[in-house]
């Protein structure tokens, strides 16, 4: 074979396999945190696409913002070759701007045959959501109980609701203010009941229509402090879930510079609502939670999160209130692991299961706590679960956490030096000394 | 081959232009790094001054990536020395007969002559783990990245070292050979930026052609076997044309 028909041969199977390796969308993410991956449930959703989506990001080159979205528009293609995108810059494309209704950069639509849907915010969860909503675009509902001095929606204080019904906006639900004092039936378009917190008791009339609501196929997030009265435990024992008495407290796992009350979870117990979450959240006064009697009230009682075996629930809350301090006590004290999550679950004639979800806190849903650790993906994650059927089951949003780095000045000074003049100059010397040696030896 | 790879890097190693050009290329990627981390600095102090959460800073691609990047870039600075002789001043000296009269292919030279480049280029840009070393002393650098931003950086040096010797055989003149080395290297790494007014069909194609848009993947630790291929792919095609241009040109004497 001579060199001119290798060369061409050479040339022709190596383009071929360049283009089909390109085609075949074969990455390696080689990242310790996976940075170039899906979020487990990102994934799962890109996967089960009925039918391939085009993607178009109008962002223009000079844009900080378009290599982040790139490479997040590129994580969805790597996943799934039904996921599809490109970026246009609108003052280059007016016309495919004009066509898609863009007037605004940044802005991502969605498009998939007739169907289109714009992105109404960059991160994973926002284009996660809208590909679930590009093939089934009934709203979701998401009423929140102010009711009985539980936190509102629309609260933006310290203790209010007002950042994680944001997130949830963003989630694609629709979140409403509820009065259930005012109005005992929940309304039938209700996909999730929040109630966040409440400080009065919930009256018999009002639980009993709670009830009827989740064993109807309804679905209820129930977030309580430990300072609730035995009103509403007596509410959720009748979904097989039974409220301790007391305040956890995990000396081994307290937030550092917090106090002996504020234990801290990094790992979440195996459930659809807790999968592929990643990151710590933390709960301020939490009660604990366990299974109240099996096989009463619900077909089946999970824990979400459970604290590690140090912790106890802690029975002398005044005391603990007043020094900070606790010393466990065999006799009166309940010893760990507790919950600090459960779920139940309840058959419905409808067919559509009926679902609770109870946290033994509400401090780590308000505006104070909830930019914290992971709390908005183990929100956003428990109202999908609830919320939504099959794909989305699990979806927990692909964040990576940061790694601000300061230097001191003498760090600063290493550096430049090091890098600067100590690294080639050693090169340099070592050049000097082989080739004069060279030289010499002729 | 192995003749030629020995003969290739005692020649490397015995120049004093090797020793230079290996000094700036360290002072530059060092000076380029303690750019990236003081501006990595700088941001981290500010996302600290300011309320709210402190955003998406993080290190592999606030200074690995760049880090990788600038090293590629300088890469092609450096290349067109090291392949500006190696086929090209054998010509002008009239020793490329000589050369193609031993008792090796001309396959086999070209080879030697790759890999001692090729080698060379890897020695010089080894030091500067160390400076990836003292990083992690101060917060842990994703070997995961740093693993990805080397194996890349081997493969687009393979790619620059082929495509450099392809030129050289071109040419009987190092100059030429190393300006034109040159032009080419910076034209395929920066060809990707045509492509937002090439439109929608040339400029995917650009892009994928592109050596920055190949390696930016590599150097923030993605490592697609796509773009890994287009380097591997490309050295073995330039060095395989080399080898069909240095039989057009008749230089082989017939053993």
């Amino acid at each position: 074979m001579t060199p001119l028909v290798r060369a061409m041969l050479l040339s022709i199977a190596g383009i071929a396999l360049v283009a089909f390796l390109d085609r075949s969308g074969g990455v390696l993410d080689l990242t310790r945190e996976s940075a170039h991956t899906l979020s487990v449930g990102s994934e799962r959703v890109v996967q089960a696409l009925p039918e391939p989506v085009d993607v178009i990001a109008f962002y223009r080159p000079d844009d900080p913002r378009t290599s982040r979205i790139e490479r997040l528009l590129q994580k969805y293609a790597d996943a799934s070759p039904s996921f599809r995108y490109r970026i246009i810059d609108p003052d280059l494309s007016p016309g495919e701007a004009a066509r898609y209704d863009v007037t605004v950069y940044g802005t991502i639509v969605l498009e998939s045959g007739p169907r289109r849907r714009t992105v109404p915010s960059r991160s994973e969860n926002a284009i996660t959501t809208a590909l679930l909503l590009l093939f089934d675009d009934r709203p979701r509902t998401v009423r929140v109980d102010e009711s009985y001095g539980g936190r509102g929606v629309s609260n933006t204080a310290d203790d209010g609701l007002s950042i994680a019904a944001e997130a949830m906006r963003t989630s694609g639900f629709r979140v409403e203010p509820f009065l259930m004092a005012a109005s005992p039936q929940v309304p039938v378009d209700t996909d999730v009941l929040v109630i966040a917190g409440p400080r009065i008791p919930i009256p018999r009339p009002a639980q009993d229509s709670l009830e009827s609501y989740v064993r109807a196929g309804g679905r209820l997030l129930l977030l309580f402090d430990p300072e609730t009265n035995g009103e509403t435990v007596a509410f959720v024992r009748r979904f097989g879930i039974d409220a301790g008495a007391g305040v956890v407290v995990d000396p081994g796992a307290a937030l550092y510079g917090g106090d002996m009350q504020t234990p801290v979870v990094a790992s979440y117990d195996l459930h659809d609502a807790t999968r592929g979450l990643a990151g710590a959240s933390v709960f301020p006064r939490a009660r604990a939670l366990s299974l109240f009697e099996r096989g009463r009230g619900a077909d089946e009682v999970r824990s979400l999160i459970t604290t590690g075996d140090d912790a106890w629930a802690e029975s002398d809350v005044a005391l603990l209130m007043k020094s900070g301090k606790a010393v466990f006590s065999e006799a009166a004290d309940v010893k760990g692991p507790l919950a600090l999550a459960m779920s139940a679950s309840v058959a419905s004639e409808s067919g559509k299961r009926g679902r609770v979800i109870v946290f033994g806190d509400s401090d780590w849903v308000s505006n104070r706590y909830f930019a914290q650790g992971a709390h908005a993906k183990l929100l956003l994650n428990a109202v999908k679960y609830l919320g939504w059927e099959g794909a989305a089951l699990g979806l927990a949003l692909g964040e990576t956490t940061s790694e601000p780095l300061l230097l001191s000045r003498p760090q600063g000074r290493f550096f430049f030096w090091f890098g600067s003049a100590v690294l080639p100059g050693i090169w340099a010397a070592l050049g000097f000394l082989f080739v004069s040696r060279w030289r010499r030896n002729g | 081959m192995r003749t030629v790879l020995a003969r290739e890097l005692y020649e490397y190693f015995r120049s004093p232009t090797a020793y230079v050009v290996g000094a700036i290329y360290l002072l530059l990627a060092g000076y380029f790094f303690t750019t990236h981390l003081s501006a990595y600095h700088l941001i981290s102090f500010r996302s600290f001054s300011s309320l709210g959460p402190p955003g998406d800073l993080r290190i592999s691609l606030g200074i690995l990536r760049p880090f990788f990047e600038n090293l590629s870039f300088l890469g092609l600075l450096v290349v067109p020395f090291l392949t500006m002789r190696t086929i090209a001043e054998e010509k002008r000296s009239r020793s490329v007969e000589l050369l193609f009269s031993f008792p090796v292919s001309a396959r086999a030279v070209l080879h030697g002559k790759f890999l001692a480049a090729w080698i060379f280029l890897a020695v010089i840009t080894a030091p500067t783990l160390f400076l990836l070393i003292a990083l992690g002393t101060l917060a842990p650098a994703d070997p995961g990245v740093v693993l990805c931003g080397y194996l890349g950086l081997l493969a687009v040096g393979g790619a620059y070292v082929g495509i450099g010797i392809l030129i050289s055989c071109l040419t009987s003149s190092s100059l030429v050979a190393a300006v034109a080395t040159f032009g080419v290297l910076l034209l395929v790494w920066t060809i990707g930026w045509s492509s937002a007014i090439a439109g929608p069909t040339w400029g995917p194609l650009l892009q994928s052609i592109s050596f920055l848009d190949r390696y930016t993947g590599l150097a923030q630790g993605r490592l697609a076997w796509g773009d890994l291929a287009f380097f591997v792919v490309t050295g073995i095609l330039a060095l395989s044309w080399a080898d069909c241009v240095v039989h057009s040109t008749r230089w082989r004497v017939d053993r």
